[in-house]
């Protein structure tokens, strides 16, 4: 239960597992903390509701809650004194047992760490199939810290390599006969577990070594005082992403100490210099112009939120040369800095503004807006007309139109966002994110396609919060507050100290710079057009919003009504009308392959009686007509129960290929092999074959030179016979 | 007795008391944003004891998949070293919804551990 909710006084029941198990203190009763007495069952008579503030009040019907442990209660009737080694955890024991080679029940070291391996590997079997996935926040977090932990301990028993997967499938094998829904989740469950082990085995076995070296190290130098220090734990974890909680079972199995102070100070300092400005920035690929201007300090302030067009002066201009010009005129491309601009730069996937500058006897055209450092946002585009000069007044004005339809489409992001997260789940996360004016495209993890039912779900929502117009609010507070508040952050991405929170009602709460249009309405309507997948685990979505959701839709209908036309009935029983066609078509398919077999079969006689003598030999060569690789062998059954004695090579065009059969009967074989026939056969059509003796198959892709090639088998024959 | 054959004679011990079996809910609580997973057999029926939702029976016995890491029970860094703490854990729970109280719920566990397990009382 959590700090609020219904709560009451209880009654537990113990048992006493006798006097042998106890402490022996002569104050050993009920309660104590040695393993005599053993709680197996709780009793809350359930009167009061606790609320947040710790206040209780009466519930309206007393009720009962009761809990038993079953691990317990197993160990208990099995007369076992550890839960481990009742018959709940004994098959996935063994089975860990038989993978590492090693026995339990032996060694203290041993049996923790089957133990941990078999109760995590329970947890991540079930935790998966509730839909939690590894992740770096949240219950996702908590999955990947219990699945690295066990994977680590799998090292101490000398289990290398992909094996927590098998342990979770032996779990799923012993549970799923009392919890059905686990068998749904095996494959997931594999996949899982398996990119997981294979992204962490490595990150863990170089941390090991690291750490192994080190403790042996301050073991020799410090000897029973050794202590881990700080900014080697941080090193392991910043570095190589070595979880701490590792290097804390490390060092008390190795008996070392842990520096937890001096680990805080390191994190602390970390995150102190990832604040720092510009200079963690990669200044190599900076123009020299650029750089210049980072030296002499200088910045512009976005105003766009609230404006989309100012008047200010041209600080700087950097040429095409990459240089800081004092004028540009006509014809060139420049890149502008202004003290303010009401330009959006390019960021968190939205794409820059476009627009124009305009000034006294001249304009540019703004073609991208960027900020290749922060605070640094530069306008790029071409000077259509005049000179433009560095300290002369200007207009910086965007272009309506793009902004706006830019805007729909990131609320609609963040709408559609929270939307999926309450269809598919909380391990949705942001994997990618672009938004221009055309339409908005959102890359999140996930490990199966989205149904068909599952996006309608999703349009449903975000459509809804759309009809309710609901105000986007945004405000700046600073990064503490606004996560605790609940903001989605992105991982990976880094914030600083104050953040902007964009929030749509109660529904959706963003870090987020971006441009958002004022009321969900102005949205008007979303519709997903598309879901595929990119990478293994992640998704995308394209979706259109506004003026082209809408026109999306009226296209379709025009397709639509296109299909009733030629269909001359209404789109409703179209499928209907589809499926009645298909089904004709692959009828008279069957039909046409009835017909082409027969007229095959009975120009057989023809066939037969014709031939070539070759040697004495009577030798078949021929073109049919085949609907299917089933007719050549039917052909070739036919003649070979009809033909005495002799060879024959038939051969037809099969969707644009040559195919080719050839038989020889018995009496025969020890002349020419149908084998050795047909490959030769198959070299003028390009190709290869083979098979027995009495018949032999191949198929070559150049089927123009098919009748050239049966026009060749009585000479190939004669060949063979001479060899 | 097996621990399969200990869950079964619970559900059914209890089911014969007029209580409703009900399957366990997922680890991930719905609608409860104070927990991070499913922690006891009580969680899906937080509303009921509430009095904020009716059901159609009055009384319940489930065996709950639980799972206690992170949070108010971490019992991660235990896990291993201990003869009983999991992170994950099965919990067999009866429950009653303003029904029967104290005296039977005593009653009724007294008799589940004497009678039907046979443990000495």
């Amino acid at each position: 239960m959590g700090d609020t909710g219904p709560c009451g006084p209880c009654s537990e029941i113990h048992i006493d597992l006798g006097k042998e198990v106890g402490c022996d203190r002569p104050d050993c009763a009920v309660g104590c903390d040695c393993d005599r007495f053993l709680e197996l069952w709780n009793l809350v008579f359930m009167q009061f509701y606790r609320d947040e503030n710790g206040t209780m009040t009466r519930l309206p019907k007393p009720s009962i809650d009761t809990g038993m442990g079953l691990e317990r209660v197993a160990a208990v009737l099995q007369g076992k004194f550890n839960n481990f080694d009742s018959d709940l955890f004994t098959p996935i024991i063994e089975h860990i047992c038989a993978l590492a080679k090693k026995e339990y029940g032996l060694d203290k070291n041993i049996n923790a760490s089957m133990r941990v391996i078999a109760d995590h590997a329970r947890a991540t079997t079930f935790l998966v199939a509730d839909g939690v996935l590894p992740s770096n926040e949240g219950r996702g977090y908590v999955l990947r810290r219990i699945m690295r932990r066990a994977i680590r301990f799998g090292r101490t028993i000398g289990l290398k390599g992909l094996f927590f997967g098998t342990v979770c499938d032996k779990v799923l094998d012993n549970m799923e006969e009392a919890y059905p829904h686990l068998s749904s989740s095996r494959e997931l469950l594999n996949k899982v577990t398996h990119n997981e082990e294979t992204r962490f085995g490595e990150t863990l076995d170089h941390g090991l070594a690291m750490l192994g070296e080190k403790i042996s190290l301050l073991k020799r130098e410090q000897g029973d005082d050794a202590l881990i220090d700080g900014e080697f734990i941080f090193k392991l974890y910043d570095t190589f992403g070595f979880p701490v909680d590792i290097v804390r079972d490390i060092a008390i199995e190795k008996h070392v100490s842990f520096d937890e102070a001096g680990f805080e100070a390191a994190m602390a300092k970390q995150r102190e210099q990832s604040r720092r400005s510009w200079k963690g920035v990669d200044v190599d690929h900076l123009s020299s112009g650029i750089t210049q201007l980072l030296e002499k300090g200088k910045s512009s302030a976005f105003v766009g939120y609230t404006t989309k067009a100012v008047d200010t002066t041209v600080d700087a201009i950097i040429n095409t040369e990459g240089l800081l010009s004092a004028d540009c005129s006509q014809g060139e491309r420049v890149q502008v800095l202004c003290s303010q601009t009401p330009f959006y730069a390019e960021s968190g996937g939205q794409v820059g503004d476009i627009g124009t500058i305009s000034w006294e006897n001249g304009q540019m055209q703004v073609e991208s807006t960027t900020e290749p450092v922060k605070g640094l946002i530069l306008h790029e585009g071409l000077i259509q007309e005049g000179v433009l000069k560095q300290g002369v007044s200007v207009n910086l004005s965007v272009a309506d139109a793009v902004r706006d339809a830019t805007a729909l489409n990131h609320t609609a992001t963040h709408l559609l966002h929270a939307a999926m997260k309450e269809v598919l789940g909380d391990h949705v996360k942001q994997a990618g994110s672009l938004v221009e004016e055309e339409r908005l495209r959102f890359d999140f993890t996930h490990f199966s396609p989205v149904s068909t039912g599952e996006i309608v779900a999703i349009e449903n929502i975000v459509n809804n919060e759309i009809r309710k117009n609901i105000d986007v609010m945004s405000a700046v507070l600073d990064r503490e507050t606004a996560i605790s508040d609940g903001a989605t952050a992105l991982f990976g991405e880094k914030y600083d100290d104050e953040v902007r929170v964009v929030s749509i009602g109660a529904f959706s709460k963003e870090l987020c710079g971006g441009t958002h249009t004022s009321a969900t309405g102005d949205i008007g309507f979303l519709k997903i057009v598309s879901e595929t997948g990119i990478a293994s685990g992640v998704r995308r979505i394209e979706a259109v919003t506004g003026k082209r959701a809408v026109s999306w839709a009226q296209n379709l209908v025009s397709q639509a009504g296109e299909i009733s036309d030629i269909l001359s009935g209404p789109l409703g029983s179209a499928g209907d009308k589809i499926k009645t066609l298909m089904k004709r078509q692959k009828e008279l398919e069957q039909e046409v392959a009835r017909l082409t077999a027969k007229i095959a079969l009975s120009d057989l006689d023809d066939l037969l009686s014709g031939g070539t003598d070759v040697n004495g030999i009577k030798v078949i060569a021929c073109e049919v007509m085949l609907d299917s690789p089933k007719t050549l062998r039917e052909i070739g059954d036919k003649i070979r129960d009809k033909m005495k004695s002799g060879i024959a090579v038939i051969g037809g065009n099969l969707n644009g290929k040559a195919a080719l059969l050839s038989l020889v009967s018995k009496d025969l074989t020890n002349t020419v092999k149908a084998g050795a026939l047909i490959s030769e056969v198959a070299k003028i059509v390009g190709g290869k074959g083979g098979g027995r003796p009495d018949m032999a198959q191949a198929g070559g892709p150049m089927a123009d030179k098919l009748s050239e090639a049966i026009g060749k088998v009585p000479e190939i024959v004669q060949g063979l016979m001479g060899k | 007795m097996t621990g399969n054959e200990v869950r079964r004679r619970f559900i059914e011990y209890f089911a014969n008391k007029g209580h409703s079996a009900q399957d366990s809910s997922s680890l991930v609580p719905h609608d409860d944003p104070t927990l991070l997973f499913t922690n006891a057999g009580m969680v899906q029926f937080k509303r009921l004891f509430m009095g904020e939702e009716q059901r159609d029976y009055s009384r319940a016995v489930t065996c709950q998949r639980c799972v206690r890491a992170g949070g108010k029970h971490n019992d991660l860094e235990n896990v291993g070293y201990t003869a009983r703490h999991h992170t994950f854990f099965e919990m067999l729970g009866n429950f009653s919804f303003g029904d029967y109280f104290k005296k039977e719920a005593i009653d009724y566990a007294w008799e589940f551990l004497t009678k039907e397990l046979n443990l000495p009382p």
